[in-house]
């Protein structure tokens, strides 16, 4: 049974042209002139009950457009969108009762006032029941440590703290589906453990859908079973991560510094790897991680001579995408 | 409603924090009351009376005026405009909307606890040294009955005025100006300062085709028993019927500017 349904979704924006410098500028104010951008084209999915959705795609792919559609804030141009049976932008209100949202980039807490009074609003707002409240208040404390800013007003939160806040605030009331677009941007590696845990256990215990936008590999590894990728719009890709991985992802990039000057490389080609750049004593190697890890690499180099430095670019998942975008795989649609 | 009423909680909570606000509005509130008082005692001291398109006007109901309208200015001043704009340039009304509650409720809600702060820190201190310094006319009980509703429905309208012109952000982005505009149409055309009396023929035509006056002349000749009982009807008509039409144009820009909606800013 899907709690999420989107059919051939379609968002336009219409945006005032505009040409460079002073001339254009002046030109501008009286031309009408307007280009039209889709912000997202023609996409389906479908996501049932207790799934963790990774929503993945390049800056400017349409990834926050989707989601502020399926939350109610903008209308469609065109196509269906429906959250339990509800069509958000029409039912905006009582949609929100079944939702939590988070926007790394914006705080839902008022400015002025500690979050604890902001919490208490959203209980008014939420017509929580008091138990189920301090039952809630008491696991974030315990999960993400609120506990210890719950009286600062947020505008004295630091980055971290006002987005384990904001999560909290998101959850209050049990919604049924989680919304979070880009929750560790910015974040340093304890808190961005801390959330993966939190929103992991969330998920476990309450069986909180989630769908989850980010640039992190690592969030998506640690969280989604099942990614969707988009890009400029369009939909690039809808299943298992492995999958995703194991097609466009297998590809790393090995940086070494060595003191000594080595000419013959043809053994690491033998032992698998795809290509190899060097400039003076700094070694770039491509190998493909299904073949040859980085250490047997490492350890070769190792043999050779003493290795000042080295550096392992893992999967990025703009890479993955910028391949897939290169060349597309219709079939696994 | 316990929530919207929270809203209010909350303003009134967070303005308390800035004490030094607080003095520097009184201060400023007082110092205007004191310079419309002195204009109006220079223009009608020497005679006492001052004729008028609507009869002789006492010096003593002229500043019975200037205290009343400073009070209503404090009472339905109020930055919706500046917000609506603030909102939807940041693209901030994402989060607003996130949330199951009715944004214009709750814009209105904030707008009370501001209101309310602004009554009893700024709108009291006001008219406690108004009465004391110059002495203020008061109204039998009935037209204070009357004056009431009249200054309610004129906060409502007000209210209205600044979330269409508010929501103008939609389309244009940047709504400042109109927030003068606003400010500048009600000096001309409310009798803020200078009441309607004083205008010639053609400017109270106009203003008679106007929501404005509504807001600040129409309570406060009620408030200075100027009109008889049928012109209070009349006037509440008015006021019940431009709430309607603001209202219904209000619902109308809303729901296409939702349409037009881009969140600023990711």
């Amino acid at each position: 049974m899907s709690i999420i349904k989107v059919k051939n979704l379609s968002k336009e924006f219409h945006i005032r042209k505009r040409e460079d410098g002073l001339v254009g500028a002046f030109k501008g104010m009286f031309s009408n002139e307007k280009i039209i951008k889709k912000a997202v084209n023609n996409i389906s999915f479908e996501i049932s009950k207790g799934e963790i959705i990774g929503y993945l795609g390049p800056n400017g792919a349409g990834k926050s457009t989707t989601i502020k559609m399926l939350s109610g804030i903008l209308v469609p141009s065109s196509g269906l969108v429906e959250i339990k049976g509800l069509i958000p932008y029409e039912n905006r209100i009582e949609n929100a009762r079944n939702l939590g949202v988070v926007f790394g980039q914006r705080t839902q807490l008022w400015w002025d006032i500690p979050i604890s009074e902001s919490f208490s609003l959203l209980r008014h707002m939420y017509k929580i029941p008091t138990t189920k409240y301090k039952k809630n208040i008491e696991m974030f404390s315990e999960i993400l440590g609120i506990s210890e800013f719950y009286n600062v007003a947020v505008r004295q939160l630091s980055l971290g703290q006002r987005m384990r806040a904001d999560l909290c605030a998101s959850l209050l009331h049990n919604p049924e589906i989680l919304f979070l677009d880009e929750p560790t941007i910015g974040l340093d590696v304890v808190v961005k453990e801390k959330i993966r845990n939190f929103i992991k256990e969330i998920n476990k215990s309450r069986k909180t859908t989630v769908i989850l936008t980010t640039h992190d590999m690592e969030d998506i590894e640690k969280l989604a079973s099942r990614v969707i990728v988009i890009d400029q719009g369009s939909m690039m890709y809808d299943g298992k991560l492995d999958r995703l991985k194991n097609i466009y992802g297998t590809e790393e990039v090995i940086e070494v510094e060595i003191e000594s000057n080595i000419k013959n490389f043809d053994k690491l080609y033998k032992m698998g790897v795809k290509e190899i750049n060097h400039k003076k004593n700094k070694i770039l190697i491509k190998y493909n991680k299904e073949y040859i890890n980085s250490a047997t690499i490492i350890g070769w180099f190792m043999k050779q001579g003493k290795v000042n430095d080295f550096l392992v670019h893992g999967i990025n998942i703009d890479e993955v995408i910028r391949k897939m975008y290169e060349k597309p795989m219709k079939n696994f649609m | 409603m316990i929530c919207y009423l929270q809203f209010a909680k909350n303003v009134f909570q967070s303005k308390l924090a800035y004490r030094m606000n607080v003095f520097l509005s009184i201060l400023h509130r007082i110092a205007t009351l004191f310079v419309e008082v002195s204009i109006w005692s220079a223009i009608i001291s020497q005679t006492g009376e001052i004729s008028t398109e609507m009869g002789m006007i006492s010096l003593k109901e002229m500043v019975s005026y200037a205290i009343l309208s400073t009070g209503i200015s404090i009472i339905i001043s109020s930055n919706t405009i500046l917000e609506f704009e603030d909102k939807i340039r940041t693209g901030q009304i994402a989060m607003d909307l996130i949330k199951p509650m009715k944004f214009k409720l709750y814009l209105f809600f904030e707008n009370l606890g501001n209101n309310l702060f602004r009554i009893i820190f700024e709108l009291i201190p006001v008219v406690i040294v108004g009465i004391l310094c110059f002495g203020i006319d008061t109204p039998s009980r009935e037209y204070a009955f009357f004056f009431l509703i009249a200054l309610i429905n004129g906060m409502i309208i007000y209210f209205i005025l600044t979330c269409i012109l508010g929501q103008l952000s939609f389309w244009l982005l940047t709504v400042w100006h109109l927030d003068k505009l606003l400010n500048d149409m009600l000096k001309i055309f409310s009798g803020r300062f200078i009441p309607l009396w004083f205008f010639p023929k053609i400017f109270i035509i106009i203003s008679a085709f106007l929501p404005f006056r509504l807001i600040y002349f129409s309570p406060m000749s009620i408030y200075l028993e100027k009109v008889s009982k049928i012109e209070i009807g009349n006037i509440l008509i008015q006021q019940i019927g431009w709430i309607l039409i603001l209202f219904i144009l209000d619902t109308i820009l809303w729901k296409k500017g939702i349409n037009k909606l881009v969140v600023q800013g990711g």
